[in-house]
């Protein structure tokens, strides 16, 4: 056979005649990428991102269709060669409509896959949905209970009635679970002999905790409280979150082998130093525990306390009795179970005062609306503005109301005194809940924030000191908990990364396509699905709650729970895992928004039975015309039009439900992206470093 | 709509089964109907080599085909860059308002279709309308709507 | 031959349109009413389209008159006073040799076009007396492709069709590769807004080109031939189908030519409008009945080609050459042009030029030599401010630079391409920013969508002139534009997409000050993108009423010998006030 001599990358080659630079480079081990070429099928060239440079073209030639010369010097990388591939990618980004992944999940801190554990629950397996939630969350329990849901405000159902209850799936998938007896406890490496030091027991910590164990290393975590759960326990009352919930996901940490060091103060019964000394890697999720100041006179005076201080008390001690008048300041989340809390310890009225309007209280409006039921006066466009022991011996608190001005730099409108609205309250306890601060003051060494908070990376959590980790609130300032959870497991990649002294890079995050805001997503695209109300959640009525600490929200029951997760559309696509346009434009660096125009209309078919044609994931690399031509016979699929507007499309421009479909699954195999997908095969699970994933549909 | 696909077969016919006779077949079934029906194209898939994916994919891939009806008379304006620098725009502005159409439509009524077309290559004339084999050079605004006037008098002419 | 006056009227799509059909009917009746002692026929077009329709009136001492303009009611005083009467109508004759013309013939070198207007394109006994088919004979009698390939490559001859390879070269790989069957073809699909050469040419001498394409065919051994024309040409068409029948009667074409072993058929297949044909791969695939989507090169169509056959593709004008160089000898063409561009070149000259039409000049002519003595300036009386050369493909040459020769590479050197030779030229009132998007439109929606750069990158491209024409440019977006079109010119394809980007990059280079003012000032000079203009009347005003009765949408008020104003929030801004004043008194602001 004749020979070819040519050089790949300035290195002297041969190889058959009739051989292609596309052939020849795989042979060689080199990577190019290419959408359109399929080696069962001819050489067709529509994609052009397997260009390379051959010495003496002026333009980049196509890889696949062209071949080898004598004496044909080809280069397949470089910055030219980069460049017109990430453009490549990008012109097509900018013609293709979708998501990648479920905007539920990309919302996610933690990226849960929601729509896969969904898909768990909606098929009556609640322990497969619990162990995929595991994949990014060991702590579904409480999330369940606490988690404010960004997931829910970007849930797509809201285009068709109301967005999904992933929170309480979540929790329902964990409830089933414990209430089997069985808890899901993961495999874990075997040990690597490497001791990682975790600081503070919520979230953050608890979660890097499962992760590094998982991952062999040995976890010792310390906390200052006598117990775990950090902000879930002592800022969260129990009727939410029942400390068993707290207990047993906390167990599961500790049988993967963690151990837990409590009434362990850092700075004061232990140093950062030692802990660097003495273990190979240091995490620290020592959260934000310091009370904001109202920088109010009087706030320091007996009665009247913070909001975390009062909560934190309680936890400890749930028959404490409060004074029968409590006044709570602040409008989120810890103002509210403040103001609950209290009803709770025998106060005969509670107030919240809001310097805001209700519809700018950071709080759920769900918690919101349940104080409210259970009574809680709530009092908005009010603030303190001095606070004195009267001589009836009770708080006398000096109040002013306030108006809505300019929109300040948070985009809300900023509050402004009412002139002469002074007037004062008589009450018992006054509590101030206006939100918490970091104090990371006694990690001596550490690069600070100027708001005293950890200066670490938000991917890695890399600090200023080598092996020092860091994540969670203590980062942030005061966040959610599943921003905590996100930061924990991120971290947990990256130490152990670091532990095997790899490059820190943390965790991979793949290019993700997205549609859009709500308010810019195609109604298409959520067609076809019938109204269905959101299942309501079933809780205790207000009166009987408030006479005790028992959870206020039962729970979904087996029917409910299959009921709701039907509702799941399962947006993303189901070939995010796999789809060759997503890997590239990861590697690529490609960004979504680098050309935009007009984009693709969303067109879904799903006329076949088995297989779902989406031509505005259709890339137009012809893969599935030339299957059915040259490989099947069916001349099936076809071009239509041209330019801009050409697509694939069956034969005739039919409905895809009305052609010979002879074949048809080797065309879906064929698709180097999502456009024609098996409807069985749901939205997959993400392949997971931590557990090997559960195979789901056929 | 039922077409006389006797027609068609006649096409077949005279022109040939080939896989390689799609433009010609095409041309002389929009000869026939002046545009091509669907049921052409099922029709000639079902008799000859040609594919239903060949046919549809070379029926809208070139201009000249069009899968609707169109209207009695095609205005076409040239829009070859000696028409479009000489105003072509100015000139597809003037018939739309005095056919009360976009470019691209028919007229309620069916008699006019208004079409923007690449070159007709009567550069010397720029800009230029064709409509049938008749060509209106030197135009403006006024004199392209007065095209259609004169269209409509002989019309009723007849 | 009895001497008889012979009335010969041009008959081309551009003399038609211009009103010949009516002349044309007039003649026949009155001839036939009359009973004049006169042969009528009818030719092509004669290239000075700008005066058409035209009649030529040879006196039967054997003198020629062309007549231009003609109408019918010049035309019946002409068989009145010159065919009935013997007195040539003076004021109505143009002597393209004489006078202020002069230049307008002097200037040309007519290889290509020399016998349009001078035979009856329907009539092979006109080409024949004209040495036509005697090159045909040539080469057969000699009977050496070998050497007659040798010939045509030493003559220098380049395809006039785009990127200019090697004739010579290209009929030795077909040659080298030639099987058992073998194609040629004449691409006579021409999509070039503003190109009418090739039209004018079939429509006028369409046996040049069978005899230029049956001389090809001996060289490469090839036995078939077809003529892709643009459905758009059906005139071209009829021509060319009559001419093949007439070459086939006189043996000229079809089985054993002129008693040789050597047979030659030509079919001639309308193309459906699609502007990517022009790309030798999209042509095939269209001959094949195929949607005409280009594919990679190599393999080249000389290795496989039609139906996976050897095939050799040269367009009209190069196929038109090759009977020339075959009776006059390689040398003698060599000896026209510059050192690597050879012979002659034909362009259509249009746009706002006074004498449009089709001119055929020898390679290294200037620019300003072309476009001022020959085409005399601009019809308007504006300055010129630059032309457009090679349509979608080319690139817009400023003013300042027409001293330009006109060669392959000095052309290509300034960002713009010989292409097939539409020459469009632009007076001030012409805006750069909105060429560039008439071009890029036009190349955007003549994309066949293939490939990614060219079917997705132009889209992006025009999106970003659009917006820019449109008023809504942002300062990145020349970047964007510059950095998007590098990547579609050197990614893309097929020659549509790798040239789409030129018209924007020639703009850019020749004209950024206009890309800048519409985004930063907000101003388009030359007054025409609309939302980046207003017109004001001037003082120079006389109050003439013209532009207030023109105007479409009645914004003009002003009473008569009284300065007019514009109404601007009316004013839709279509320039038609200034393109109807006499008094230049309407201004773009």
């Amino acid at each position: 056979m004749e020979k070819i001599k040519f050089t790949l990358d300035g290195v002297a080659r041969e190889a058959a005649k009739g051989t292609t630079i596309l052939a020849a480079a795989k042979q060689a081990g080199k990577f190019i990428p290419t959408f359109c070429h399929l080696k069962e099928l001819k050489p067709f060239s529509s994609c052009f991102v397997c260009v390379v440079e051959v010495k003496g073209r002026a333009n980049l030639v196509p890889s696949c269709s062209t071949a080898l010369a004598d004496g044909m010097e080809i280069v397949t990388e470089g910055e030219r060669i980069d460049q017109a591939r990430r453009t490549c990618v990008e012109l097509l980004l900018s013609d293709h409509e979708g998501d990648c992944l479920g905007p539920c999940m990309v919302a996610c801190p933690a990226g849960i896959d929601i729509p896969g554990f969904i898909y768990h629950i909606a098929q009556g397996d609640d322990r497969a949905a619990h162990e995929l939630i595991h994949h990014n969350m060991p702590l579904p329990g409480i999330l369940g209970r606490v988690c404010t849901r960004p997931c829910e405000d970007a849930c797509r159902r809201q285009l068709v009635e109301k967005d999904l209850a992933i929170c309480h799936l979540k929790r329902f998938a964990a409830d089933q679970v414990a209430a089997s007896g069985d808890e899901y406890v993961p495999a874990c490496a075997p040990d690597t002999g490497k001791r990682v030091a975790i600081v503070g027991a919520g979230p953050a910590g608890l979660t890097a905790a499962y992760y590094l164990q998982i991952l062999g290393h040995a976890c010792t975590v310390y906390d200052m409280h006598e117990k775990s759960g950090g902000m879930t326990r002592y800022g969260i009352p129990s009727y939410r979150l029942p400390r068993d919930v707290i207990e047993r996901e906390t167990d599961t940490i500790a049988q993967l082998g963690a151990s837990f060091r409590y009434g362990v103060r850092m700075g004061k019964d232990v140093q950062l130093a030692e802990l660097q000394q003495q273990y190979d890697a240091v995490f620290l999720a020592t959260g934000a525990q310091k009370a904001k100041a109202m920088r109010v006179d009087g706030e320091d005076i007996d009665g009247v306390m913070s909001g975390i201080g009062f909560l934190e008390m309680v936890s400890r001690d749930e028959t404490h009795r409060t004074g029968d008048v409590v006044m709570v300041v602040g409008g989120g989340n810890t103002a509210i179970d403040a103001a609950r809390t209290a009803l709770r310890c025998g106060a005969k009225e509670v107030s919240i005062l809001y310097r805001r309007t209700r519809a700018e209280m950071p709080a759920l409006a769900i918690e919101i609306d349940a104080a409210d039921e259970e009574g809680v006066n709530i009092d908005i466009l009010a603030a303190p503005v001095k606070i004195e022991r009267g001589a009836d011996g009770r708080l006398h608190v000096t109040c002013i109301r306030m108006e809505l001005g300019e929109p300040d730099a948070s985009g809300r409108r900023r509050p402004v005194p009412k002139p002469n609205s002074e007037h004062v309250r008589v009450v018992d306890v006054a509590i101030s809940a206006i939100g918490q601060d970091v104090d990371a003051s006694v990690l001596t060494g550490l690069t600070l924030t100027r708001w005293d908070s950890i200066d670490a990376d938000l991917h890695t959590g890399e600090t200023n000191l080598p092996g020092v980790f860091a994540g969670g609130d203590c980062v942030t300032g005061a966040d959610i908990a599943v921003t905590a959870v996100g930061a924990g497991r991120r971290a947990a990649i990256a130490i152990d990364q670091y532990l095997n002294g790899l490059k820190v890079v943390g965790d991979v995050v793949k290019y993700n396509h997205f549609m859009g805001e709500l308010k810019d997503v195609d109604r298409k695209s959520v067609e076809g699905f019938a109204p269905t109300p959101r299942v309501p959640m079933g809780e205790l009525s207000a009166a009987t709650r408030t006479r005790s600490f028992d959870e206020v929200e039962v729970g979904f029951t087996v029917e409910e729970a299959r009921a709701e997760a039907r509702r799941c559309m399962e947006c993303g696509c189901r070939d995010a895992h796999e789809c060759r346009l997503r890997t590239y434009a990861s590697a690529f660096g490609a960004q979504q928004h680098r050309y935009t125009g007009v984009k693709r209309t969303f067109d879904r078919d799903v006329s076949h039975d088995a297989v779902v044609y989406e031509a505005h994931k259709c890339i137009q690399c012809g893969i599935c015309v030339r299957t059915a031509d040259e490989l099947l016979h069916t001349a099936s699929m076809g071009f239509t039009d041209r330019g801009i507007a050409s697509r694939v499309k069956p034969a005739m421009a039919r409905p895809l439900g009305d052609i010979d479909d002879t074949g048809i699954d080797q065309m879906v195999d064929n698709c180097p992206v999502g456009a024609l997908t098996h409807k069985a095969d749901s939205v997959p699970t993400l392949p997971s470093r931590f557990v090997r994933p559960t195979p789901r549909g056929k | 709509m039922n077409i006389d696909l006797t027609q068609v077969d006649a096409i077949v016919a005279r022109v040939g089964t080939d896989a390689n006779l799609t433009i010609p077949v095409l041309q002389e079934v929009q000869e026939a109907f002046r545009y091509i029906p669907l049921e052409a194209i099922e029709r000639i898939a079902a008799t000859t080599d040609m594919t239903e994916s060949q046919l549809y994919g070379v029926a809208t891939f070139y201009a000249q085909f069009r899968l609707a009806p169109v209207g009695e008379q095609i205005i076409k304006v040239c829009h070859g860059t000696a028409c479009h620098v000489g105003g072509a725009e100015g000139l597809t502005e003037s018939l739309e308002t005095r056919l009360g159409i976009r470019n691209g439509e028919n007229t309620p009524d069916m008699k006019y279709t208004l079409e923007a077309v690449a070159c007709v290559g009567c550069c010397s004339l720029a800009p230029v309308v064709m409509v049938g084999e008749r060509t209106f050079g030197s135009l403006d605004r006024r004199k392209a709507a007065a095209i259609v006037d004169e269209l409509e008098e002989r019309k009723d002419a007849k | 031959m009895t001497a008889q006056t012979q009335i010969i009227i041009g008959m081309s799509t551009c003399n038609i349109a211009a009103g010949a059909q009516d002349v044309l009917h007039l003649i026949e009746n009155r001839v036939a009413a009359d009973g004049l002692d006169a042969r009528v026929s009818v030719m092509g077009c004669l290239g000075m389209c700008y005066c058409e329709p035209q009649v030529k009136v040879i006196d039967p001492d054997g003198t020629a008159h062309v007549y231009t303009r003609v109408t019918p009611r010049r035309m019946e005083r002409i068989l009145a006073d010159h065919v009935a009467g013997g007195q040539p109508r003076q004021p109505w004759i143009a002597n393209f040799r004489e006078g202020a013309e002069h230049d307008l013939m002097d200037k040309q070198q007519r290889i290509v076009l020399g016998n349009c207007g001078h035979v009856n394109p329907d009539d092979i006994n006109d080409y024949i007396a004209r040495e036509g088919y005697q090159a045909l004979e040539k080469v057969l009698a000699q009977n050496d492709p070998e050497a007659l390939i040798e010939e045509v490559q030493n003559s220098g001859l380049r395809g006039r069709g785009g990127a200019g390879f090697s004739t010579g070269l290209k009929w030795r790989f077909a040659r080298n590769n030639r099987g058992d069957k073998n194609y040629v073809i004449c691409n006579a699909d021409e999509g070039d807004p503003g190109a009418f050469m090739d039209r004018t040419t079939l429509e006028s001498d369409p046996h040049l080109v069978l005899e230029g394409m049956a001389i090809g065919a001996f060289a490469v051994g090839a036995d078939e031939a077809y003529i892709y024309c643009r459905a758009e040409y059906p005139m071209a068409i009829a021509r060319l189908e009559r001419a093949i029948a007439q070459a086939e009667e006189r043996g000229y074409l079809g089985q054993g030519i002129l008693g040789t072993d050597f047979s030659f058929r030509v079919h001639v297949k309308e193309g459906a409008g699609a502007f990517v044909c022009g790309e030798e791969t999209a042509l095939i695939a269209s001959i094949e009945g195929q949607r005409g989507m280009p594919r990679s090169r190599p393999p080249f169509p000389a290795e496989a080609g039609l139906f996976g056959k050897p095939t050799t593709i040269n367009n009209v004008e190069t196929w038109s050459n090759i009977p020339w160089i075959v009776r006059n000898g390689a040398a003698a063409f060599g000896a026209l042009g510059t050192e690597k561009s050879k012979g002659t070149k034909v362009f259509a000259l249009a746009g706002k030029i006074k004498h449009g039409g089709l001119v055929e000049v020898p390679m290294g002519i200037t620019l300003h030599e072309i476009i001022h003595e020959i085409g005399g300036g601009t019809n308007s009386g504006r300055p010129v401010k630059a032309v457009q050369l090679g349509g979608p493909s080319g690139g817009c040459i400023p003013a300042h630079m027409f001293d330009l020769r006109i060669d392959y590479d000095e052309v290509t050197r300034t960002g713009a391409i010989m292409g097939s030779g539409g020459m469009v030229v632009m007076d001030d009132t012409t805006c750069m920013v909105d060429v560039a998007r008439y071009f890029l439109n036009f190349t955007q929606l003549e994309s066949c969508g293939k490939c990614t750069f060219c079917r997705v990158g132009t889209t992006r491209m025009l999106e970003i002139l659009t917006r820019i024409c449109e008023g809504e440019g942002v300062p990145e977006d020349i970047e964007r534009l510059e950095h998007l079109a590098h990547q579609v010119k050197h990614t893309s394809l097929c020659g549509l997409g790798q040239s789409a980007p030129n018209p924007v990059l020639t703009t850019l280079r020749y004209f950024r000050d206009e890309y800048e003012e519409h985004i930063f000032a907000k101003h388009c000079r030359s007054g025409k993108c609309r939302n980046l203009c207003s017109y004001e009347i001037t003082d120079n005003c006389t109050g003439c009423l013209i532009c207030k009765k023109d105007c479409p949408v009645n914004c003009i008020e002003g009473a008569r010998k009284q300065k007019h104003v514009i109404d601007q929030d009316a004013c839709i801004r279509c320039g038609v006030c200034r393109d109807v004043c006499k008094f230049d008194a309407v201004i773009v602001k």
